[in-house]
């Protein structure tokens, strides 16, 4: 019979990096975060063949001493947290104490270090210390001549673990891993300087600099960056700092995305559903914003300790973080003046400078000295992108909000409006042609009737009349749906609907909101109530959105020649609109082509 | 001998000319003659042949003349310089000789053609000229009376880029220093110089063995290569100072040259004078041009830039490397992140000229760091000057008639982004007081417009074979075009009606160079050939014939297509000429958009590499704080940083350590991290404080000179004095083992010495770097003497580099370390150190010379004048210690050693 014993530490060691450590990413990950504990404003990662055979990780930060550097390899030795009170108050983002402990038991590791304190005209304090362990086990310990900071090297990982070795993917795939923590990470410390070197080529180099925006134009090119609208907020103990993209520029993927709280990188459903909650209807369906946002949060309030690899937070209040975040994404939104949120003709698609594609990986790894981004966007010509494009400063400070300091000045309510315009004509029964100050407006009269008549839809859904149905309809729905409708029955009695638990899994429909008439069909309800389960945040704004969008994409008829009274008349519903420059799908209403751009069409200027 | 009248004419062009090589025109060839045939037919490898009969025949090479940048390269490479000689009309219609005449004298230093000329370098002529009495012109010191005259006026011109520089020096070593430092491609002196000690003395230095060097097939035929100097000579009377003084104020015309800094009634100004007006005078001799886009007089001023010697250059590797010349691992490929050549020739001359006015410097950095702390609008502005060609050099040959179409379109591509880059800089043109100047940059929008509607953007680069002009410009130019079209078209119709007339329906209309355009007929259709077909050649299976209304119409597009030929070139010289009018403009916009460049590339470099804004001013000390040699940290990971001071208590510090050890890079990282200070650059520094240097010397290496004929030691104790006697409190000096081209006894004496004459007289900045541990004694006594060393960890048999300096003497070498760690074998490092202990009669000296020193006092030093002298002669050693007594201690320690080994 097998007997139970104890594990000896070598294979503790083993087990426990399997947790932490299941690729060269997680090594970087923990390195460079031990780099940032360690007030280092520089590092430098060095990688072979995405990191499977060399990892390089450098910085300038304290630095230890001789004895510290022989402990600090021993698991559950660290020099960040000294009681379990200090578990609830976490201001560094290593803590365990096993991330060393960890690499060093599946590698061959070597560490030199040097601290900056003391007399620096002593050869004792000048001196580094170089260790070399093998599976976790020291077999060197001498001097060696290095400037303050420690540099830890990673031989290859996982010789002795060849189960796990097998598993890793290829260099480009870990390669790109690697990749995405180098730039979250560059994101949030735009005081360090990161570099990320790849078999000799510089892949990433992004100096260290006051500017946010510029560290983010460092970091995913110079296009994206002029893209971006900032974000400050300060609410209670919460602040979010960043930027997002303005609502015309959108990607396909959230590759784009970094969302870090207290510096450190995680995702969160709450914070993701507030940023797109923020942005309404301005966005396409489907298409998702650039984000780069920093929460800050008292530590108290979060639980960090939730996964191996800390990318996993709780909150302790979500409301409140999802508001903030909200109020935070709505605001940036609404401060920049309304004319900047039309794209202008010239606008190009801005690509994500760091896409990996296994087939092309090897090509676009090599850098030129020069280039700060991984892949150069396809070249925009800078000379059609007006310099209003770019936020400025300025503007900022205008609408009473310090971009420096993200506190909010005044707070202000800016509507946007719809600048003043005169109707030109319609062509081919789909745009209308106006004429304003600053150029040509051209509108989608498709999309301008969608948001007239999707914002009248929800002016009138308060006073929501009911309208019976000729036959009560059954709704079977599944578990999910039906807990979800339980729980939000009074928000869909509030829009109208005559809702009526009737067995299992199953509610009856009885009566429907008079609005949605003749376009009311069963499978339109279960459709609202399927999205909704889709959201962890429910409100009433939000199924009305959804019924609203839902509604007048139903009610869309097929192009029709306007007079020019008419174009006005519906010109003049959009003005009154809330958001006139998208129809609830996100798409635009209107685009336009400034006098400036025309005239450099027509070569009348040079 | 009677030669013909084109010979005839060839002679006479020789005789004006006879130290050159004349290319003659003919026809399609430019041919060279005689001499210059053979000469030619060896240097460019073409055929040598001959022209002429009996006593009349005359050797002969010609080249192409397409083919005449290329070769023409080749031949100025080498040193020589070319005449040549167009033929001034259009031979079909000369009536007789064809008329013919001197366009220009190419000479190294009046290259124009881009193919020559190396994109990142000027390329300078510098004429030099001698005041003052002088019998011998080797190291002149400025004691020696009788020379207190003596003068040298300098004048620098680079007729590609339009600027031209004065000078005067007053020492010989200071004349040598300014040619290293511009590296001019040709030298003139006034003929009376010709055999002078000073010539030769400038030969022997600056020109290697041209012809025998240039033979060697990897020169490359850009100049940018060599660092020869040629020397030629120029007639007295140019130098002449009427004369001179005459030409200048005629040249860029004003009454005086006051405006430019140059008094005519100063004595100091007068060498300058003479030495710019011969230059001008040689410049338009040889050009035969007005040159008057050469429109100002830049006067070098001594308080405006530092003074730096050839050998500081050389040592600190600042635009050259002292391994192979080229540009590799120099301060200046580090720096050097410009997308201009100008901007590239700008950066060089910052470089090669410190500033010295801490507001000058200021002006420069504050510049710098608005580009540092602003990324995206550094990086927005590089997109644009990528666009930019170089303009400086282009309005030259706008102005010297040899610019083509690309040239002009080159030059509407800078205009066009000048707008953007005004806009980018609207934010920032008030942070500092350089942007707002640049930002007052022209625009000439309407030269950039013309040449956007005049010139096409792919025209070729002959000028006078049409294809320049776009549609639409001109009516006239059109209507021709037109009239050609047709006339053109109407010929490709003519061959459908011929076919129908004659029903020959293989009938074709060609065209062909030597016929034009022709009716091809087969054989076998010839009997249906119309009566007015005139036949022009026979085939072998058809033949070619012409008619009337062909013919017509064909000369019509001829006469069209030369008419055209003709007006385009005659708009394109209009074009020419509206540029050049705007020549002054289009100099500052070169100017200004060069400055951006520069300032951009120096903000990038700083950033990437994590410099810091020193703080300079004009108190007495250096500090820097985790310093790294900028070049070095480049190709070294893992560079160690180093923390310095020094000041005025605190002015000499004696470094000692273990060879490779880091002591040189040291010293020269801190030399290199003042200079940048001083262009205006941030440094690599975690903290820096910079007290302005107004000299930099170095006195580093074993350069053998034996091609100048002079032994390591003998430059050694050149580079020595050159120190000691110009050294201010002001300076800074970088001093690395002196005395290591001798004996060890004369060594440590002139170290020695030569630290106490620094700390004592000089009192100057001093790093001095020294294996003679016994220095380190000096600090004992002399107060703001400190000793540092290079950090060594020893371990048992290893030791460890800790590359820090660190506070403190050493008395050990680690020489036999070092040794051991180069591999050599057990056996002889063994019996080093048994030798090292038998010889340690060095530590005895230091005792004896300690003795010495306290004995005699101190204050004597201050008292006496001494001077190093420059030729080591040993009966004329000033130095405190006699060197017999030495002698005699050093017999009697090694007597007493003998006789201690004998005893064992």
């Amino acid at each position: 019979m097998p007997k139970i014993q104890l594990l000896s530490d070598e294979i503790i060691n083993k087990i426990a990096a399997g947790e932490v450590i299941e690729r060269p990413a997680n090594v970087v990950k923990e390195l460079v975060e031990n780099a940032l504990d360690a007030d280092a404003n520089n590092i430098a990662v060095e990688l072979r063949e995405g990191g499977k055979s060399y990892i390089k990780v450098s910085d300038n930060g304290f630095g230890m001493d001789k004895e510290d550097a022989l402990l600090a390899i021993q698991r559950h030795a660290t020099s960040k947290i000294s009681n379990a009170d200090d578990l609830f108050s976490i201001n560094t983002l290593g803590f365990r104490g096993e991330a060393l402990a960890s690499i060093a038991a599946v590698s061959n590791l070597a560490l030199t270090t040097r601290t900056n304190s003391g007399d620096q005209s002593t050869i004792q304090n000048i001196q580094g210390t170089q260790l070399k362990t093998e599976v976790g086990k020291v077999t060197a310990v001498k001097e060696a001549a290095c400037n303050p900071g420690t540099t830890i090297e990673v031989f290859d990982l996982f010789y002795n673990t060849p189960a796990r070795k097998k598993y890793l993917k290829s260099i480009e795939h870990e390669l790109a891993a690697i990749v995405d923590i180098i730039i979250r990470y560059s994101l949030a410390n735009p005081q360090v300087s990161f570099k990320l070197i790849h078999n000799d080529n510089v892949l990433l180099s992004s100096p260290k600099t006051n500017d946010t925006l510029s560290n983010v134009a460092n970091i995913y090119g110079r296009d994206a960056a002029k893209q971006l609208l900032a974000v400050n907020y300060v609410r209670d103990e919460i602040e979010i700092m960043g930027f997002i993209s303005k609502p015309s520029f959108t990607k396909a993927d959230k590759s784009m995305q970094s969302i870090f709280v207290n510096k450190r990188f995680v995702k969160n459903k709450v914070i993701t559903d507030a940023l797109y909650s923020g942005y309404t209807t301005m966005l396409m369906e489907h298409r998702h914003p650039i984000a780069i946002l920093n929460i800050t949060i008292d530590p108290k309030k979060i639980d960090v300790n939730v996964h191996p690899t800390k990318s996993e937070i709780r909150v302790s209040k979500e409301t409140e973080l999802y508001e903030a975040v909200f109020e935070a994404v709505k605001l940036a939104l609404l401060t920049t003046f309304a004319a900047e949120l039309i794209p202008q003709i010239s606008d190009k698609d801005v690509k994500n400078p760091y896409d990996i594609k296994m087939e092309d990986a090897r090509r676009k790894y090599a850098l030129e000295s020069d280039k700060q981004t991984l892949l150069e966007s396809p070249s925009l010509d800078l000379s059609q992108i007006s310099a209003d494009e770019f936020v400025n400063a300025d503007k900022i400070k205008e609408n009473g909000v310090d971009i420096n300091t993200g506190i909010i000045i005044e707070p202000i309510r800016v509507e946007m409006k719809l600048p003043a315009m005169s109707v030109i004509g319609q062509m081919h029964r789909t745009y209308i042609l106006a004429e304003a100050d600053s150029g040509l407006l051209i509108l989608d009269q498709h999309a301008v009737e969608e948001r007239v008549n999707f914002e009248e839809f929800l002016k009138k859904s308060n006073k929501q009349i009911s309208q019976p149905l000729l036959k009560p309809d059954v709704l079977d729905l599944t578990l999910k749906e039906y807990l979800l409708l339980q729980e939000n029955l009074n928000l869909f009695l509030k829009l109208g609907f005559n809702l009526e638990e009737f067995g299992n899994n199953t509610f009856v429909v009885r009566s429907v909101p008079i609005l949605l008439g003749k376009i009311y069909t069963k499978e339109f309800l279960k459709d609202v109530i399927n999205e909704a389960t889709n959201a962890t945040k429910l409100t009433d704004e939000f199924i009305e959105h959804k019924i609203a969008t839902k509604a007048c994409r139903a009610s869309i008829k097929a192009g029709d020649s306007l007079t020019l009274p008419q174009m006005s008349e519906l010109l003049k519903r959009l003005a009154g609109c809330e958001n006139p420059f998208n129809c609830p799908h996100g798409r635009p209403t209107i685009i336009n082509m400034t006098l400036y751009e025309l005239e450099k069409k027509f070569k009348r200027v040079v | 001998m009677q030669l013909t009248p084109a010979m005839q004419q060839y002679m006479k062009v020789k005789q004006e000319y006879p130290d050159t090589i004349v290319l003659f025109r003919m026809g399609d060839f430019y041919e060279t003659f005689y001499e210059d045939a053979k000469t030619a037919a060896r240097e460019l490898n073409i055929v040598l042949t001959a022209r002429g009969k009996g006593e009349t025949r005359a050797p002969l090479a010609g080249i192409p003349f397409h083919s005449l940048d290329q070769y023409l390269g080749k031949l100025i490479k080498k040193g020589y310089k070319v005449t040549i000689v167009e033929q001034m009309e259009n031979p079909k219609f000369a009536k007789g000789l064809v008329k013919r005449d001197v366009v220009r004298v190419i000479t190294p230093g009046t290259v124009m053609e881009s193919n020559i000329l190396d994109q990142k370098s000027n390329n300078y002529i510098l004429a030099i000229n001698r005041q003052g009495e002088s019998a011998s012109c080797s190291s002149d010191t400025q004691d020696n009376p009788g020379k207190q005259n003596l003068r040298f006026g300098i004048a620098l011109a680079d007729i590609s880029t339009g600027e031209f520089l004065v000078a005067s020096v007053d020492s010989y070593d200071k004349l040598i220093n300014e040619i290293a430092r511009y590296e001019p491609k040709e030298c003139i002196l006034p003929i009376s110089l010709e055999d002078t000690e000073l010539l030769s003395q400038l030969r022997r230095r600056f020109t290697k063995n041209t012809r025998a060097a240039s033979d060697n097939s990897n020169y490359s035929t850009n100049l940018g290569d060599s660092s020869n100097v040629v020397f030629n000579s120029f007639d007295d009377r140019h130098f002449w100072k009427e004369a001179a003084y005459k030409l200048l104020l005629e040249h860029f015309s004003t009454a005086n040259l006051l405006g430019y800094g140059l008094d005519e009634q100063n004595q100091e100004h007068e060498s300058a004078i003479n030495a710019a007006g011969a230059l001008l005078s040689y410049l338009k001799f040889t050009q035969r041009t007005s040159l008057k886009y050469i429109n100002k007089i830049h006067v070098l001023n001594n308080q405006e830039y530092m003074l730096l010697d050839s050998a500081t250059q050389r040592n600190l590797e600042l635009a050259r490397n002292i391994r192979d010349n080229s540009i590799n691992s120099t301060l200046l490929e580090v720096l050097d992140k410009t997308l201009t050549s100008m901007g590239s020739r700008l950066l060089k001359s910052w470089l090669l000229k410190p500033l010295l006015k801490v507001g000058s410097i200021k002006a420069r950095q504050d510049a710098v760091e608005i580009f540092f702390k602003q990324s995206i609008l550094r990086d927005d502005i590089r997109d644009l000057l990528a666009k930019v060609s170089d303009i400086e050099r282009l309005i030259s040959r706008v102005n010297f008639g040899t610019a083509n179409a690309r040239d002009l379109v080159g030059i509407k591509n800078a205009l066009i982004i000048i707008p953007e880059i005004k806009r980018l800089l609207r934010e920032v043109k008030f942070a500092s007081y350089m942007l707002t100047e640049i930002y007052e940059i022209p625009e000439l929008a309407e030269i950039a417009q013309i040449i956007e509607t005049a010139i096409k953007e792919d025209a070729p680069i002959s000028t006078r074979e049409g294809n320049i002009i776009n549609q639409g410009f001109n009516p006239e130019l059109d209507k021709l075009k037109d009239v050609s079209r047709n006339s053109k078209q109407y010929i490709a119709q003519l061959e459908e009606r011929e076919k129908e007339k004659t029903g020959i329906r293989s009938l074709k209309i060609r065209f062909n160079n030597v016929f034009g355009y022709y009716i091809e007929v087969t054989k076998a259709n010839l009997h249906l050939v119309p009566k007015d077909y005139v036949r022009k050649q026979t085939q072998v299976n058809s033949e070619r014939f012409i008619t009337e209304e062909l013919k017509e119409h064909e000369n019509l597009i001829l006469g069209a297509e030369e008419k055209i030929c003709g007006l385009e070139y005659e708009l394109f010289t209009d074009i020419i000429n509206k540029i050049s009018f705007e020549t002054k403009s289009i100099q500052k916009i070169a100017e200004k958009l060069s400055l951006l460049d520069v300032l951009c590339s120096l903000a990038k470099v700083g950033a990437e590499n994590d410099y810091v804004k020193p703080i300079v001013d004009n108190e007495e000390r250096i500090i820097l704080h985790d310093s790294k040699h900028p070049v070095i940290e480049q190709i070294e990971k893992n560079f160690i940083a180093n923390d310095c001071v020094i000041d005025k208590n605190n002015r000499l510090q004696i470094i000692t350590g273990p060879n490779m050890s880091g002591k040189s890079s040291y010293m020269r990282q801190i030399a290199l991290i003042v200079l940048m200070a001083q262009i205006g650059s941030f440094v690599p520094a975690k903290k820096a404080e910079i007290g302005v240097v107004d000299r930099i010397f170095t006195r580093v290496g074993a350069y053998d000179d034996l091609t100048h004929g002079q032994s390591t030691f003998m430059v050694e104790m050149n580079e020595t004095a050159n120190i000691l006697n110009n050294a201010t409190e002001k300076s800074l000096v970088i001093l690395d083992e002196i005395g290591r081209g001798t004996s060890t006894f004369d060594g440590i004496s002139i170290a020695w010495a030569v630290a106490e004459y620094l700390h004592e007289h000089n009192k100057a900045k001093t790093l001095f770097a020294t294996h003679y541990h016994q220095l380190n004694k000096l600090a004992e006594h002399l107060p703001a003497i400190k000793n540092y060393n290079i950090a060594v960890l020893e371990k048992e048999n290893d030791i460890v580099f800790l590359r820090k300096i660190v506070a403190g003497g050493t008395d050990k070498s680690y020489g036999i370390h070092v040794a051991k760690l180069a591999g050599m074998p057990e056996t002889v490092i063994h019996r080093s150190k048994q030798i090292m202990e038998m010889l340690e009669v060095e530590d005895e000296i230091g005792d004896r010379l300690e003795e010495e020193l306290k004995e005699k006092k101190i204050p004597e030093l201050n008292n006496e004048k001494n001077k190093i002298e420059t030729k080591f002669d040993k009966e004329e050693t000033s130095n405190k210690f006699n060197r017999e007594e030495i002698n005699k201690i050093v017999d009697k320690i090694k007597k007493e050693k003998q006789k201690k080994l004998l005893e064992l």
